[in-house]
This record gives C-alpha cells, sequence and structure tokens, in this order.
C-alpha cells in the first residue's frame, strides 16, 4: 500500500477534526425545535410539493428547495401523516401533530457542516499552512448566525456551501499553468449551482473576471486576449445554463399535477400538465417562459424596507456589518425562561471582518494609490479579489428596493472572513513558517475567544431558555435590536 | 512599518483587549455584595396607577447595590445595564436599614411614574398615578436598630426612571438606599408581601 506523505496525512486528521466540530455545532439535534419559524412555512410546502408531484412556481430558484424535499424523501419521518394540505398553499399555516423537522432540515444541515470542510480547504489554499487554516476555521464552525439559519429548512447553506466549492475550484484554478474548457466548464456548474439556489450567487461570476485578469500576465497580444475571454466566458456560460436547464428540468417533471393554485400558468402549460407531458422536452421553453413572468410578477409585489413599520424585521444594508437588525425567528416561554431562536451572529467573527475589511482596503488603496510594493502578489491579487466581492455585493444589495434581512450578508460575511484569514497569512508569513510562539498563542487566544463568544450566544441558537437579565446581558449595543420577551 | 516582531505583540495585545471587552459584557458579577431585594412584574394590561389591578405575565427576582434605575425609555441601571422592560410594570423592593444612630431621616424618592414607600410595614409616602420624573421628600424619626424599607414602584407608558435616597436631618448630602454610611448600613430583608 502506498503510504501517505505527511502533509497529506495532516491535512485528513485536520479534515476529520474540523468534520466532527462541524457535526456537533451545525447537526447535533438539528430537529429541534420541533416546530417551524421564518420562512420554513413557505419551504416545507415547496418540498411537499415535489414529493407529491404538485405544480408550484415560487420566486427562488428551484434547486434549495428540492434539497430540501430531497432530505424528506430519504428519512420520510411524516410517512404516517396527512400532508395534502401542504401542497395546497404556498405558506403552510399549521403543522400536524408529531410532524418531523428532521427530513426537511437534513441537507440545509448537512451542507451547514461540510462547509465547515471546505472553509478550511479554502484556508489550506490560500495559506499553504495546515495548523493556522484549521485555527481560522473557527470563523466559520462558530459562527452562531450561520449555524441557525443552517439548522433551518431553508436555502442559505446550501447556497454557502456551493459559494465555498466555487471559491476553492477558484483557487485551485489560480495556481494551474494551463485552464482548459473543461475545466472553465465545471467553473460554470458550480456558480450555475450557487446561482439556482438563491439568485444572489450570482455574484460569484465575478471570480471568472478575477481569474482572467489573474492570468493576463501569461497571455499577449490584445486580440488573443479577447477572443480567449469570449471563448472561456461562452464556456463558463455553457455551464452555468446547463446547471439552469437541468434544474429547472426536474422542476417542472415533478410537477405532474395541478393543485388549487395555477400561479402564471398559461393555458398552454395547464394543457401540458393535463396531458402528463411536464417531461417532454419540447415543452421546456412554455413553462420556463411561465415559471420566469412569475418570478418577475412576484418580485414587483415584494415590500420596501420600512424602519417606521411596527415589528420591521428587515434592515438597512450597510448596518448588516454591524449585527443589524437581529430577527427573532421564534419563542416559547415556560417556568425556566424564554426559549428563542435568534438570528444573531457571533460577534467576535462579525466585528472580526469589519476590521479585515478596514485592513484590505486601506491595503489596496496603499497599493494603487500611494504605490507601495505588495509582498505577495498571489495572497494581494486573492485579497483584492474578495474584497471586490464583498463591495460589489453591497453596491448590487444598494440597488435593490426590496426588504432584505439580516441573514442575506453571510455571502460578503464569508468573503470577509477569508479575506481577514489571507490578511493575516499576508502580514505574518514569515512568522508562521517559523512556527512563532507568540503568534501561535495569540491565535489559540483568539479562537478561544470565538469559541467562548459562541457558547455565549448559543441559546440564541440552540432554543435554550434565558431569564430577562440573562437576555439583556446578551445585548451589548442598542443597534442590535435584541428585545426580550417579558 | 512595524517590525515582525511588533507586529505578533499588537495582535496578541488586539486579541486580549478583545478579550477583556467580552470578559466584561458577559461576567454577571450581581452576586457582588447586593442588599436590596426587588421583584419585577411585568403587566398583561397597561397601567396608570400604583392600584391598578395586577395582572402579572412574568416576574423576576433580582438583587441590587443601589436603589437608582436611570432615567430613559428602558429600565436600566449601572449594575445590571439594560434589563429589558419598558413599560406597565411593577417593581418592589425590600431591605432592612441597620440605623446606626437614632435621629429624623428624610427619604427623597424621584420617580416616573409612581411609589409607595413604607417603613417597618406603615406607609410613610406615596404618588400612585402616572408622571414625569418627580420627588417627593418625607421624614420619619428612626431609632437605632433594624427596619424595615419596602418599595413599590409602577411604571405604565413612556420614559421611566427611578432613584430613592435617605439622609439624617443633620446631614447635608443624600446618599442612595443602599450605599452605606456613618448613619446607615444594609442588610438583605425578609421580602415578605406587602399589598
Amino acid at each position: 500500500m502506498k503510504k501517505l506523505s505527511r502533509e497529506r496525512r495532516d491535512l485528513l486528521i485536520y479534515i476529520g477534526a474540523i468534520l466532527i466540530v462541524s457535526l456537533a455545532t451545525y447537526i447535533s439535534n438539528y430537529y429541534n425545535p420541533p416546530a417551524v419559524f421564518w420562512d420554513e412555512n413557505y419551504h416545507i410546502a415547496s418540498a411537499q410539493k415535489y414529493l407529491d408531484g404538485v405544480m408550484y412556481m415560487e420566486p427562488h430558484p428551484p434547486l434549495g428547495k428540492l434539497f430540501i424535499a430531497l432530505g424528506e424523501w430519504i428519512l420520510h419521518p411524516n410517512d404516517a401523516l396527512d400532508l395534502t394540505h401542504f401542497t395546497q398553499t404556498d405558506y403552510i399555516k399549521k403543522f400536524p401533530e408529531g410532524y418531523s423537522f428532521a427530513g426537511v432540515r437534513l441537507f440545509p444541515s448537512l451542507f451547514g457542516a461540510l462547509g465547515g470542510v471546505l472553509f478550511f480547504l479554502i484556508l489550506y489554499k490560500i495559506s499553504r499552512a495546515v495548523e493556522v487554516s484549521f485555527l481560522f476555521s473557527a470563523l466559520y464552525i462558530f459562527e452562531n448566525g450561520m449555524i441557525l439559519q443552517s439548522r433551518s429548512a431553508m436555502l442559505e447553506s446550501a447556497q454557502i456551501f456551493f459559494i465555498f466549492a466555487t471559491l476553492l475550484y477558484f483557487l485551485y484554478l489560480l495556481d494551474r499553468e494551463k485552464i482548459g474548457y473543461k475545466e472553465y466548464f465545471g467553473f460554470g456548474l458550480l456558480m450555475g449551482i450557487t446561482f439556482m439556489i438563491k439568485v444572489n450567487g450570482l455574484i460569484m461570476v465575478l471570480l471568472f473576471v478575477a481569474l482572467f485578469l489573474y492570468r493576463l500576465r501569461l497571455s499577449s497580444g490584445y486580440l488573443k486576449l479577447a477572443v480567449r475571454f469570449v471563448l472561456d466566458a461562452a464556456v463558463v456560460a455553457f455551464g452555468m445554463a446547463a446547471v439552469v436547464l437541468v434544474v429547472f428540468y426536474i422542476h417542472f417533471s415533478l410537477g405532474k399535477e395541478l393543485s388549487v393554485k395555477t400561479y402564471s400558468a398559461s393555458d398552454e402549460y395547464i394543457q401540458i400538465i393535463e396531458n402528463d407531458h411536464t417531461s417532454d422536452i419540447s415543452n421546456f421553453p412554455i413553462m420556463l417562459r411561465d415559471n420566469f413572468k412569475y418570478m418577475r410578477d412576484y418580485a414587483k409585489g415584494v415590500p420596501s424596507f420600512n424602519p417606521c413599520k411596527a415589528g420591521e424585521n428587515g434592515s438597512l444594508v450597510t448596518t448588516w456589518p454591524f449585527i443589524n437588525k437581529t430577527i427573532n425567528y421564534r419563542w416559547s416561554k415556560n417556568d425556566e425562561g424564554v426559549r428563542y431562536l435568534y438570528l444573531m451572529g457571533n460577534p467576535i467573527v462579525w466585528f472580526g471582518v469589519i476590521f479585515a475589511m478596514i485592513l484590505a482596503i486601506s491595503l489596496i488603496v496603499s497599493r494603487y494609490v500611494f504605490a507601495l510594493k505588495s509582498t505577495d502578489e498571489r495572497l494581494f491579487f486573492i485579497i483584492t479579489t474578495l474584497s471586490a466581492i464583498y463591495i460589489s455585493y453591497f453596491i448590487t444589495l444598494f440597488n435593490i428596493e426590496r426588504v432584505m434581512y439580516l441573514y442575506h450578508y453571510f455571502i460578503p460575511l464569508f468573503m470577509g472572513a477569508f479575506i481577514l484569514f489571507t490578511l493575516f497569512v499576508y502580514i505574518f508569513k514569515e512568522q508562521i513558517e517559523q512556527r512563532s510562539k507568540v503568534l501561535l498563542v495569540a491565535v489559540i487566544l483568539m479562537v478561544l475567544l470565538i469559541i467562548y463568544t459562541y457558547w455565549f450566544f448559543s441559546p440564541f441558537t440552540y432554543y435554550q431558555p434565558l431569564d430577562t437579565v440573562e437576555f439583556m446581558r446578551r445585548s451589548w449595543f442598542e443597534f442590535w435590536k435584541l428585545e426580550p420577551i417579558l | 512599518m512595524l517590525k515582525a516582531k511588533r507586529r505578533e505583540w499588537v495582535f496578541l495585545a488586539i486579541v486580549v483587549v478583545a478579550w477583556l471587552f467580552v470578559l466584561n459584557k458577559s461576567v454577571d458579577m450581581s452576586f457582588v455584595d447586593q442588599d436590596i431585594k426587588m421583584v419585577i412584574s411585568q403587566n398583561k394590561s397597561g397601567l396608570r396607577t400604583l392600584d391598578d389591578p395586577r395582572d402579572i405575565v412574568s416576574t423576576k427576582e433580582l438583587y441590587k447595590k443601589r436603589l437608582e434605575f436611570f432615567d430613559g425609555s428602558i429600565l436600566r441601571d449601572s449594575e445590571y445595564g439594560k434589563l429589558g422592560y419598558r413599560s406597565n410594570f411593577f417593581i418592589d423592593f425590600d431591605v432592612d436599614l441597620e440605623i446606626l444612630k437614632s435621629a429624623e431621616y428624610l427619604f427623597r424618592i424621584s420617580s416616573d411614574d409612581g411609589f409607595r414607600l413604607f417603613i417597618d410595614g406603615s406607609m410613610l409616602c406615596e404618588f400612585v398615578t402616572d408622571r414625569p420624573v418627580e420627588s417627593d421628600v418625607c421624614s420619619i424619626y428612626l431609632t437605632k436598630g433594624t427596619h424595615v424599607f419596602r418599595l413599590n414602584y409602577f411604571q405604565g407608558a413612556g420614559n421611566l426612571g427611578l432613584r430613592a435616597e435617605l439622609k439624617a436631618a443633620d446631614q447635608d448630602e443624600y446618599a442612595l438606599v443602599g450605599e452605606d454610611s456613618d448613619y446607615v448600613e444594609y442588610r438583605r430583608g425578609g421580602g415578605e408581601e406587602v399589598e
């Protein structure tokens, strides 16, 4: 048997360790509370329609809901229950007694936990330093907001998982001498998957532009470059389109029956369903057209952010980095105190990202405005790319009128976490190689702090009881807008 | 540019400062030297006077060092920070006064909204309806020894605040109830209900 190299062996050990801790924070007891919260009412209704073969239309692309349905299909914990009414509505108001969330929350929780491994691999790919990559993975594994969002039948954890996969693949391509069409196609597939879970995943397309810019140094001649760009972009777009087509094909094929609603289905579409021809590829354009029409119309009806509205859960894009505003997803009260599922981030991680963004922008400005030399071109490029994604995401969202919520910040949050780590490697490259003890102590203390704050805020994440004083001790800043139930 | 070694120490210092901040925000020090028992009762229905019916949805028992809550829209003090309560609640305070010198004593209660003060079970003074922060002063002769201090307070809607102070008639300055002096020391009381 071939012996593993020491590097590979270490890597596998650390992956194993990450997986164990991620499973503990993201998966343990994931089906509790056995009660619905936030958008689960919508997503479970959609997932059940796939299982029962009922057509529906929805503003989100179908892939995230397909994963939710897949978990229910694999575990089928609710076979004994009559769930017919789930398929007759887009928002389930009443769940039958004994309904288990083990199926519908399975894949989101799994993606959340496995995201820890990808996070670690991204850090390792950036630094090639296994110990610090392992330690900095705490930024993801102990992020309370992401954990809560993952332990629900919602879409964010699946999307973040594939965003990490796309970024990891980008880093792999970045270090390659040659990139063929096969690789670009794979890149497009990953971007397509991200985009087909939630539309805001489209921001990852910027990675293709970054990759092209990075490889400019390997080519010469404007015409050759322009041709190359167009061809590569076409292959990436082809990969993305393949995912879009396949996912929508599955979505249409599963919708074999009409329920009480016809959504934006035209007479042609209704006819297709009645003739049981939804799997016929020739009908695909009609079904796609009607679905896109529904998405467009739905988007027009979403309300705008209204800070004057009592109980407004939405928040201003610019205030997200400061954890404004938290959302009380669910609460219940008994003699032990009040239990909350509160969307609240780990403040060390979130404030660390603000700190990283200030440093990153200063570094980029110092290079391009003050012409200071960079000490590591590759790391500088990664910092610039991730910062561009962070800023572009914000610019895009500024221009969206509909109400947005704190969890829409997860994409830039983790871009910021990668920037934080890359800056650390950029600043302390030599000391990492020399295994400096002072640095190691500082990093371990930082990780312990992340774990401590995770533990401190974990009652909000895991529905643990708090009395009012304990709750208010967690309200460090007014702008978090944490409100206890009295 | 900072030298590499110094940068490590700067990073370590940032982490240590962050630790201190987090510990300061998260560690409960309320067990230290606190004598005034208070029971906060959240009422279901709106309150206009101290004598409105008590229709309690939740209660919380805590101990305080000083009987003071800052003026503002939320119940907040220097010991617990914000307590989360904003409107329609009662607080019943209870502490034993160890009077060191027999004398005429003045109690000054500043409240928004109303209060009722009892010494040794007898009502000393009150203002039972809602109001902005205003003060009432009432006096009583207290002999050396233990006396029972009880204060009922309510908050209806809008801003709130409460401050209870005490001084002997020959003293210049009031001190907050809970702060030991040459005239009075404080002990945890029995906490019996007072109607």
